[in-house]
């Protein structure tokens, strides 16, 4: 997924700009990778990530560089990040690393529950389908940014972003509405996601000062 | 065997909803896509917080979006369109 926005970023400071610790998030990252059996690969020394790159740049969906920078990339059970877990980035500040492991192993969920054939030949395939996909990922931002800021990011920044995954105007407003389908969920308190589900319980926990009004 | 998932394969193609149209279909909460089918948005089922069940219906989307199909908490679903 691409990284957080700098209208969040800016949004973020004018609430409260405390960020996690580092060794809580690499225990965070620790945590949910075992609980899901999931491994964390450097992006930019995976050979593997580098085709894709190529792939993607030649058909002109994205420059190479910029998909090894800036897009953390799960295939399966392997996630490969451009930051190393717990070290704040140009494009991942140490909270966008909680959000982003939550976002990516919802990807997990739904291959879990798809199965492979179905989740990749759909993903892959249909670019509605796609969008549907990376929704209900972003929906995991939403509610993991609602349990911190208390507020609902704005949605349709967050659909836009699937312009860099090959999706149209008509996917991506199919993505906003599904968010904003969920917002009314999480706004009375709902957590819709599984990967959400485990992480807010976790940082319940672990890191209740981090939630709105968790110092007040 | 082959006319079956013929048959199976035509009828997905063909609109069964308006784009983005929404409904409840038991627990789900679904959405009508651009080829006119319905996509899952979420389960009811599936959603934690809260004492009540959450169940899905008819309500207002947020400030500006709307009438739509979402998870609410039961008691907050009294008359409207399941």
């Amino acid at each position: 997924m691409r990284p957080i926005d700098r209208e969040t970023i800016a949004r973020r400071e004018l609430i409260g700009n405390d960020e996690p610790a580092a060794e809580l998030v690499r225990e965070f990252w620790r945590q949910m990778t075992r609980a899901y059996g999931t491994r964390v690969i450097d992006k930019g020394s995976a050979w593997e990530m580098r085709l894709v790159g190529l792939f993607l740049s030649r058909i002109h969906i994205l420059d190479e560089g910029e998909f090894l920078r800036r897009y953390t990339t799960t295939i399966g059970k392997r996630i490969y990040t451009p930051f190393d877990v717990g070290i704040s980035h140009e494009h991942y500040d140490l909270w966008g690393q909680i959000t982003v492991c939550v976002h990516e192993h919802q990807h997990v969920e739904q291959l879990l529950r798809d199965g492979w054939l179905k989740f990749a030949g759909r993903y892959l395939v249909s670019s509605a389908a796609r969008a549907a996909y990376e929704a209900e990922a972003f929906r995991s931002n939403m509610e993991l940014h609602f349990w911190r800021f208390g507020e609902i990011p704005n949605l349709r920044l967050l659909a836009k972003g699937l312009e860099h995954y090959g999706c149209d105007q008509n996917d991506i407003d199919l993505a906003e509405r599904m968010l904003e389908l969920s917002a009314a969920t999480v706004r009375r308190g709902g957590v819709v996601n599984r990967s959400s589900q485990k992480a807010i319980s976790w940082l319940e926990r672990h890191a209740p000062e981090l939630k709105h009004g968790g110092s007040e | 065997m082959i006319v079956l998932a013929l048959a199976a394969t035509l009828k997905a193609c063909v609109p069964v909803c308006a784009n983005m149209q929404t409904r409840c279909n038991g627990p789900y909460v679904e959405l009508c896509d651009k080829q006119g089918q319905w996509q899952r948005v979420m389960t009811c089922d599936d959603v934690a917080g809260g004492d009540e069940p959450w169940v899905c219906c008819e309500s207002q989307i947020g400030d500006d979006g709307g009438a739509g199909h979402t998870c609410l908490p039961e008691s907050e679903c009294g008359g409207g369109d399941r």
